[in-house]
């Protein structure tokens, strides 16, 4: 059990000095025109079977987020919004602090009912309800997030925020509302860890230089009477390449998301589906081999949550995923969650969730390091957070 | 006049449909189903109004000549964020739990307050927009809409005062949008 408490203890006196800066409020503090928000939470993990997140089996306290970010509004269409953010989550991320998000926003368009603009600089992809929220424990529907965002070691990076410019534009009429996004992404150099750990490499056989090139992400959603229905169509594309003298490799992945949620007043259903289709080539002179690979995956869940006070919320959920539809015995994997969360004030929330997990993929294979990973795992799931 | 009991109740039937048909061709269909019915069996709460609200606007504020419905949620959902005249808009909400907050989220918003929270949050974290300012009592809010020049919020409705908006501040004198609510 290891607790990395520099890093934490940093951010968490960042936050705190923040907080001193102002008196108690609900919501964003204001800062010399900045309106700035911050969280921080911490999680505990006991797992039979399979580590999740540090070595959960002993149980973990390896598993926390902190952030802070502000936005200011330089006039009424131009404002400058940023994020910085720290995440320890095992072998899997290690707490160092890095830029979140940090745009200017152009809002070049504004009537009474619709809006337009574009963001420059590096931005949150939209994918499904929660991809652009991720790593905050206040907006996921639960603690861990259902296996469609792809939580895997070296893909949430490349998936969750890029370099690049960005246009959005809604829409809202009497009874719906609806939303336009689209990220281009720029061409950017990628650790060759996060190339090696999607290819499934072992110990430095991928030494070169690797690229994400043309990331592209658009989501078409809408909301329906208020929000009482909404509904998302999600797209995202791009180019993995390799170049070593020893190899050569190509990835081409896209994915298709369908999400769709139903809000009543005590219930609310979110059921989302995503299409992965990935296409490779590997070329490697050195070692005589040559070859080319397809392959499709999905994954589907099924939340439903119970607000039983508007504090205390109960979910459960049914989440499931193909990782190639043509080896569906070997290569599938479901998850039942069972959870609550209470939020006591709105600064503070505590949730708790257990989890059934059958399958290997969603067991992080970089916290179980030389070991056979087992086919079933249960998790015990705690998080507190705060925020400002 | 806004509708108290908005007519908009009668889409469950249709989700169920919705939900149960994508869900056939998904392997986990039988165990989805099931949850589905466990989570819909549970008891619903009635929905109700408790005394009637009005939007309540600062009077410097130069509006849109026709205030709707889709503006008014463009505004409380925080997509628009300044007046035709440039003015930043700055919205003041009563507590979650407050029962002026949930009146004046299913009158003029046709909307739940936790779906309003979580579109907030989504606006806070991803820097798209400020979340509103949130203030303790009526009392407080009325004052804050008074003086901020840009600030939208809403109060219960006084006797002899049924309009859906209310203009406040210290020089009452406007055009006279039309409200569609």
């Amino acid at each position: 059990m290891t607790i990395r408490y520099p890093q934490l203890a940093c951010t968490v006196a960042a936050l705190l000095m923040l907080l001193v800066s102002g008196a108690p409020a609900l919501h964003a503090k204001d800062l010399n025109g900045i309106n700035l928000h911050g969280f921080v939470s911490q999680g505990y993990l006991y797992s039979k079977e399979n580590n999740f997140y540090g070595e959960s089996t002993d149980g973990s306290w390896d598993f926390y987020e902190a952030g802070v970010g502000g936005i200011y509004r330089v006039d009424p269409k131009l404002s400058i919004a940023g994020q910085l953010y720290a995440r320890d989550a095992g072998r899997g991320d290690d707490g160092s602090i890095r830029t979140d998000y940090f745009y200017a926003d152009y809002r070049f368009f504004q009537s009474a009912q619709s809006g337009a603009g574009f963001r420059a600089g590096r931005v949150r992809n939209p994918y499904g309800f929660y991809n652009s929220t991720r790593d905050i424990f206040f907006t996921r529907p639960s603690i861990l997030l259902p296996q469609l965002y792809y939580e895997g070691y070296g893909i949430r990076e490349l998936f969750f925020s890029s370099d690049g410019l960005q246009l959005y534009n809604y829409w809202d009429s009497d009874q719906q509302s609806t939303h336009f996004i689209a990220t281009f992404g720029r061409t950017d150099d990628i650790d060759s860890n996060t190339f090696e750990n999607i290819f499934g490499g072992q110990g430095g056989l991928f030494s070169g230089q690797a690229e994400l090139r043309r990331p592209f992400a658009a989501q078409l959603s809408t909301d329906l009477m208020g929000g009482r229905w909404r509904a998302a169509m999600s797209y995202y594309d791009a180019t993995l390449t390799f170049d070593s003298p020893q190899a050569i490799a190509e990835l081409d992945a896209n994915i298709i998301a369908l999400s769709l949620q139903h809000n009543r007043e005590k219930i609310s259903y979110t059921l989302e589906y995503s299409l992965l289709s990935t296409n490779g080539l590997f070329a490697s002179p050195a070692f005589g081999a040559a070859g080319n690979f397809a392959s499709k995956g999905e994954s589907a869940y099924l939340q439903a949550d119970y607000q039983q006070t508007s504090a205390l919320t109960w979910y459960m959920r049914i989440d499931h995923q193909l990782g190639d539809r043509n080896r569906p015995n070997e290569t599938d994997s479901t998850v039942l969650t069972l959870g609550g969360r209470w939020a006591p004030a709105p600064n503070w929330l505590l949730a708790a969730e257990v989890h059934g997990v059958r399958g290997s993929a969603p067991v992080p294979n970089i916290d179980n390091p030389n070991r056979q990973i087992s086919e079933r795992s249960e998790l015990f799931v705690m998080m507190a957070g705060y925020r400002f | 006049m806004p509708s108290r009991l908005p007519n908009t109740y009668g889409t469950f039937s249709m989700g169920e449909a919705g939900l149960s048909k994508a869900g056939c061709n998904h392997p986990s269909s039988l165990l989805a189903s099931l949850i589905f019915w466990l989570v819909a069996t549970f008891p619903l709460a009635a929905e109700e109004a408790t005394g009637a609200v009005q939007v309540i606007v600062n009077d410097a504020v130069e509006l849109p000549p026709s205030l709707s419905s889709g503006t008014l949620r463009s505004v409380f959902f925080g997509r628009m964020q300044s007046w035709p005249d440039g003015t930043p808009v700055t919205v003041f909400v009563l507590p979650e739990s407050h029962p002026a907050h949930k009146t004046f989220c299913i009158t003029f918003l046709k909307t739940f307050p936790y779906v309003l929270r979580k579109q907030w949050d989504q606006l806070t974290f991803t820097g798209s927009g400020n979340a509103p300012t949130v203030v303790a009592t009526t009392y407080q809010l009325y004052d804050k809409v008074r003086s901020t020049p840009g600030a939208i919020g809403y109060a219960n409705q006084l006797p002899g005062n049924d309009s859906p908006v209310k203009f406040v501040g210290s020089n009452t004198q406007l055009t006279d949008p039309k409200f569609r609510f």
